[in-house]
């Protein structure tokens, strides 16, 4: 089977998920237990206002005909005012979701090369100390819950504090209160800032995101470098490997080449997982650290009970995880010869 | 006392019972002392015992006692501030009579943390338990049945498992509304499908093997097949999948309470209560180390627990 076949194939594949998907997103707007006309007007709100937004959404219309309504919003578009601010749904989303993928690319960025650098010299060194701490990061990044540490990182770099008082971080937000934000572009501050030729702003907003990125990515980075170690002891073990060496191939590309190149799939499956964790995670970090992403304005829409929110929101973060997964799929297709593309 | 009946010795049951299982025993043992010799394991086991001590004990260790209220038909903890010993004050830093300090209305967070213990076990039972069971189940049914049956539950397995679990987790807390017991349904409904997935695998591979085959040639039932064959032999991963996710439930349930849909204000909760101390954060450090530090304690000691199990019990690392 050719390449473009199976991308087509996962394609297709997809289709059920996503409308899977939807159900059990109606399923859990029905489950509200209170009259969403009463939560979106309020509890002053006149009896024919009630009768008039019951009309408008189609609530007393039977369930399978209130799904196909529901559906044919979410395929034009129309995807209803927020609870929690009123403006449309697709609009807060496409305000708040450049900020969380900065946020989450950032993390990322940083998780995912030195989780696979600290993997596989751990997997080099076996039981020496670099192997003993890397394994003890491992460990540390599953067990320490993220808002934990999000916290424990504020609290070392709050002025205010005896406990250490290093005062070189925001702890709050994107950017310094006191500067325009540049233009928006991509709706990164950090490339926008780049665009726009502003130092100033680059700098902030970089500064503003070390702390929530290592945050973010600290518990990433602890999971591919698990994946990383153990798929390259095992390749390492191989009698291939040996043969490289015997036949005087140079350490390193008995490593890069020989070693890597066939442990990648252990550690690109986990990084695909990690997409979903890494939203999961945005939605402490930018609480804890005032981010103004999808993440804060999930929450938001969690306590208010605001379902067009959730539903939108639910549905944009399963396109780009199954999306994020299809990718990694493709992409280790395309770089492994042994992988059959007939299997299921 | 046992009956002298024909050739039968005293404790002849007994016996019998070391004869028939003989391979199974040794088998035990062996698996006993890969066990004690994997340090982690082992550190894993004393974490978690310690934690279930701190939960069953916590009255006795704690120098401050809550008091029950009935908040609308719920009954909610209270913390009150005459029983310390000598006069309370608020956010007091750490000290011998405080160990963990004192939070804003003076009460002592080294009680609280201890009463923590039980609610976070708790939660971690009532989750991993039944979530085990229904995903086994599932994924037991599938792999054997195969056909349409199959087809069905992998495709709904799938779908649940295209969202994010805490973001799922999330939204059902948020519809049904902020209680303990509304996170526990919610863990429920995100953690089975892992196991379905998980059993579905074991089952498949399994059923070809030769002992299956062999069994099933001699006339076993299905059902039998099913249930002496199959399902034994596929037990082992689950253990140790429910060890792991008892740390990540923990984990996950402390965080739906951080986020404000787990358990009420004011609960002996660790999630909750780190989230209480982020409004003094500046003010009292301690309020949001303490309970962290129990939450990490925990978890690490069902991951390592759990990291342990799999390298004994995987029978390629087996002799």
């Amino acid at each position: 089977m050719k390449l473009w076949e199976y991308v087509v194939r996962r394609l297709i594949a997809l289709v059920p998920v996503i409308i899977g998907v939807t159900v059990i997103a109606f399923v859990l707007w029905k489950a509200i237990p209170i009259d969403p006309a009463l939560s979106y007007l309020g509890s002053k709100a006149r009896p024919e206002q009630i009768a008039q937004f019951h009309a408008d959404w189609h609530l007393d219309d039977p369930l399978p005909s209130q799904y196909l309504f529901y559906m044919g919003r979410l395929v034009t578009g129309n995807w209803g005012p927020s609870f929690v601010n009123h403006f449309p749904v697709l609009d807060n989303l496409a305000t708040f979701l450049p900020a969380t993928l900065e946020l989450t690319i950032a993390a990322m960025l940083f998780a995912l090369p030195v989780g696979i650098y600290l993997g596989i010299v751990s997997a080099m060194k076996r039981n020496k100390w670099v192997d003993h701490v890397s394994r003890f990061i491992a460990i540390l990044g599953v067990a320490i819950p993220i808002y934990w540490l999000g916290i424990m990182l504020k609290i070392f770099f709050h002025e205010n504090l005896a406990v250490v008082g290093l005062n070189i971080l925001p702890l709050d937000g994107r950017l310094d209160p006191t500067l325009v934000p540049p233009p928006t572009v991509t709706g990164f501050y950090t490339i926008d800032s780049v665009l726009a030729l502003n130092l100033t702003d680059f700098i902030s907003a970089v500064a503003h995101l070390l702390l929530p990125a290592f945050t973010l990515g600290f518990a990433q980075l602890a999971i591919i470098l698990r994946m990383t170690r153990s798929g390259m002891l095992e390749v390492l073990g191989q009698d291939y490997i040996r043969t490289a060496r015997a036949k005087g191939v140079p350490e390193r590309d008995v490593i890069f080449r020989h070693g890597f190149r066939n442990a990648t799939n252990a550690t690109l499956t986990v990084a695909g997982l990690t997409v979903g964790s890494a939203f999961a995670g945005d939605v402490y970090v930018e609480s804890i650290f005032s981010w103004n992403g999808i993440g804060k304005y999930f929450l938001q829409a969690a306590l208010h009970a605001g379902f067009t929110d959730l539903l939108g929101y639910l549905f944009v973060v399963t396109v780009f995880y199954v999306s994020a997964n299809l990718v990694i799929d493709v992409l280790y297709a395309a770089a492994d010869p042994q992988v059959r593309l007939g299997g299921s | 006392m046992a009956v002298e009946t024909g050739k039968q010795a005293p404790g002849g049951w007994w016996r019998d019972f070391l004869e028939d299982h003989a391979s199974r025993i040794s088998e035990l043992k062996y698996t006993l002392f890969l066990f004690r010799k994997n340090r982690l394991a082992v550190l894993g086991l004393l974490l978690i015992l310690l934690v279930v001590a701190i939960a069953f004990l916590a009255p006795y260790l704690a120098v401050q006692q809550p008091t029950y209220v009935n908040i609308n038909g719920q009954l909610q903890q209270r913390w009150q501030f005459h029983d310390l010993p000598g006069d309370y004050q608020v956010f007091l830093g750490p000290s011998l009579a405080h160990p963990f300090g004192t939070d804003n209305f003076g009460t002592d967070w080294y009680s609280k943390v201890l009463y923590g213990a039980s609610v976070s076990l708790e939660v971690g039972l009532l989750v991993v338990i039944p979530a085990s069971l229904i995903g086994s189940l599932l994924g037991l049914v599938a792999g054997f049945k195969g056909g349409i049956i199959e087809e069905v539950v992998m495709r709904i397995t799938d779908i649940f498992l295209s969202i994010p679990s805490l973001i799922l987790a999330i939204a059902i807390t948020a519809v049904l509304g902020r209680s303990i017991e509304h996170v526990m349904y919610a863990l429920i409904i995100t953690w089975w499908p892992w196991y379905t997935r998980l059993v579905r695998g074991q089952v498949l591979s399994i059923k070809e093997r030769q002992f299956v085959e062999s069994a099933k040639s001699v006339g076993a039932s299905p059902t039998r097949l099913m249930l002496r064959h199959v399902l034994p032999n596929s037990v082992s991963p689950v253990i140790v999948q429910a060890s792991m996710d008892f740390g990540y439930v923990i984990l996950t349930a402390a965080g739906l309470g951080f986020l404000g849909l787990g358990a009420p204000p004011g609960t002996a909760e660790w999630g909750v209560m780190i989230s209480e101390g982020l409004t003094y954060l500046f003010n009292a450090w301690w309020m949001s180390v303490f309970p962290g530090i129990a939450i990490v304690l925990a978890v690490l000691g069902f991951n390592l627990l759990g990291d342990g199990l799999r390298d004994i019990l995987d029978p390629r690392l087996r002799r």
